[in-house]
């Protein structure tokens, strides 16, 4: 008999459609954020006069917030982060994940399924949501001629960064999922450390500063968010997307090591 | 074949198995019996290389089955009927089971039928019984008409005429030549399930025959004789164990009423009294195990 790893992805793509919760999910979290960016270009717009002369010749650093407000980076993180631990929560919580390795004692094949499985769809939704928004809140602005181009500089970087957040998160909240395994327990995890610590975490220390970009979501906002004002301990956006690069490893390199060596 | 050797596996101080080393054949239900912690699930899953042995081996079929890159057409398995996705219909949890193993989907539709879930595979697997989950594991377990299939406690939740079905499927599978292997902490489900046992306490085993046997060692039979010394040395001479009793009769185990009574009059000794004591199978496994009946 060969085994065949496409079978194994066509299988965690089965796997991945045949939850309502799923599909549900991915609407309802896109719609929100689309709405969400639409509904803060759309104030930007009707008060376009009251910005300062200088803010109105250079809209840009609004444009570009009003393309993915912060909320709506928060709203992806939770639909996401829920979704990503899913795919394994929902094995560990239910016990399938042992129906699961012994039709594949192979662990690392099914790991591996499971992560392109969720890359990819992920990707697609980031592409979705990121760009979506990016062209429908310009358009939106370009009632007052403040709307930027995909081209402009900068752009293609920041709208990048949102694209791959979705990736980012699903990866991190399945390692969550696989260290934790229980539903309640994953999502609160996750939560605290991935999207709270962040908010909560001060510019005005240096630990706390350090730490906190550290964090992906403030990665993201240094990358994809225009930076407003002085900050004591500024950083480079070369930096946000190192820390993207070390959790996303971090997180694939947890997965399969965890998997592979646990009792199930 | 399903071979494990000087099997043992400790979790923290407690010891789950314990220098286990047991064959189950094929051709044959082989009934893996035990009281509730004695080690039967630790067993299962280390064969099924869901945890590692901490010393010895298990093998199904001459391989660790860690090592195979797929399962199904080797072994099949029900653990736990709940080891499931509630939130997936029967036909689409069984299709993407398959699909793992390259199996297609009229094999699917087929099982479905065979198992009695065909008019009910399009629903949510969370309103399913436990009966009915357990036909859907059992569908899953032959998905690829595997040599070996092994059930934890496969007649748990299963109302009579399932308990029925359950047996003759068994039976069929056995006499297709595959190995069953189906493990149960209650020895009277087993009097029409297993032709063979491997009982196990406490991680060691206790035994491993078939069940007639299992049942005939562990019965007696009371003899009554004016002359028990004699007839005592005979019987332990043929490989009887004998107990002699506070009212003077002797208390034999290790062979038949018949055995004894052709032994008594080739040595001319009087009976006055021959009486075999049939263990019930529950009681002979109580015995075995060391619990109180």
């Amino acid at each position: 008999m060969t085994a065949h790893f496409r079978d194994l992805l066509v299988a965690e793509w089965m796997k991945w459609w045949s939850l309502r919760s799923t599909t549900w999910t991915l609407l309802l979290s896109a719609l929100t954020i689309l709405t969400v960016n639409c509904w803060s270009a759309y104030n930007d717009l009707t008060n376009f006069e009251r910005f300062s002369a200088d803010a109105r010749a250079d809209f840009t650093r609004y444009a570009m917030s009003d393309a993915f407000t912060p909320s709506s980076c928060l709203a992806l993180m939770l639909a996401i982060g829920a979704l990503g631990a899913g795919v394994v929560v929902g094995e560990y919580s239910t016990g399938l994940i042992r129906t699961t390795f012994v039709a594949v004692p192979s662990r690392a094949a099914v790991i591996a399924a499971k992560l392109l499985v969720l890359l990819a769809v992920t990707t697609g939704y980031g592409l979705i949501v990121g760009v979506g928004s990016f062209l429908a809140t310009q358009t939106i602005l370009d009632g007052k001629g403040a709307g930027l181009e995909l081209s402009d500089p900068g752009v293609p970087e920041q709208v990048l960064a949102t694209v791959l957040l979705a990736p980012l998160t699903a990866l991190v909240a399945m390692a969550f999922g696989i260290l934790v395994r229980h539903s309640i327990g994953t999502l609160t995890a996750f939560v605290l450390a991935f999207m709270l610590l962040p908010l909560a975490l001060g510019e005005d220390l240096y630990a706390t500063a350090l730490l906190s970009h550290a964090t992906p979501y403030r990665a993201w906002l240094r990358i994809a968010d225009i930076q407003f004002g002085d900050q004591p301990y500024p950083w480079t956006p070369a930096g946000g997307w190192t820390v993207y690069a070390v959790w996303a490893a971090v997180s694939i390199a947890l997965a399969v090591t965890v998997v592979r060596r646990r009792d199930h | 074949m399903i071979e494990v050797r000087k099997l043992s596996k400790r979790y923290g101080d407690a010891v789950a198995v314990d220098d286990l080393t047991f064959t189950v054949r094929p051709g044959r239900v082989t009934g893996f019996l035990g009281p509730n912690g004695a080690g039967k699930t630790t067993t299962l899953r280390i064969l099924l290389g869901l945890c590692e042995p901490g010393s010895g081996t298990a093998t199904i079929g001459g391989r660790r089955y860690r090592e195979l890159p797929r399962g199904l057409r080797h072994a099949g398995a029900l653990l736990d009927a709940r080891d499931v996705h509630g939130g997936r219909s029967a036909l689409d949890h069984l299709t993407a089971l398959a699909r793992t193993n390259g199996i297609g989907a009229t094999r699917v539709r087929d099982l479905l039928d065979e198992v009695g879930l065909g008019d009910v595979a399009k629903r949510r697997v969370q309103g399913f019984s436990l009966g009915m989950r357990q036909r859907l594991g059992i569908a899953g377990a032959l998905l690829g008409d595997p040599p070996v299939l092994l059930f934890d406690e496969p007649l748990n939740g299963l109302d009579p005429e399932g308990v029925k079905w359950v047996r003759g499927l068994f039976h069929r599978m056995a006499a297709e030549g595959r190995t069953v292997f189906v493990s149960s902490h209650l020895m009277s489900e087993m009097e029409h399930t297993a032709t063979d046992l491997i009982v196990i306490g406490r991680g060691r085993l206790i035994a491993a025959e078939t069940l007639e046997r299992f049942r005939g060692t562990r019965s007696s039979v009371t003899v009554r004789t004016p002359d028990p010394g004699t007839l005592a040395e005979v019987l332990i001479g043929a490989g009887g164990t004998v107990r002699r009793r506070d009212d003077g009769e002797l208390s034999v185990s290790g062979m038949s009423a018949e055995e004894i009574g052709d032994l008594a009059f080739a040595s001319s000794v009087p009976l006055h009294r021959l009486s075999p004591l049939t263990a019930s199978l529950e009681d002979a496994f109580m015995r075995a195990t060391g619990e109180n009946p």
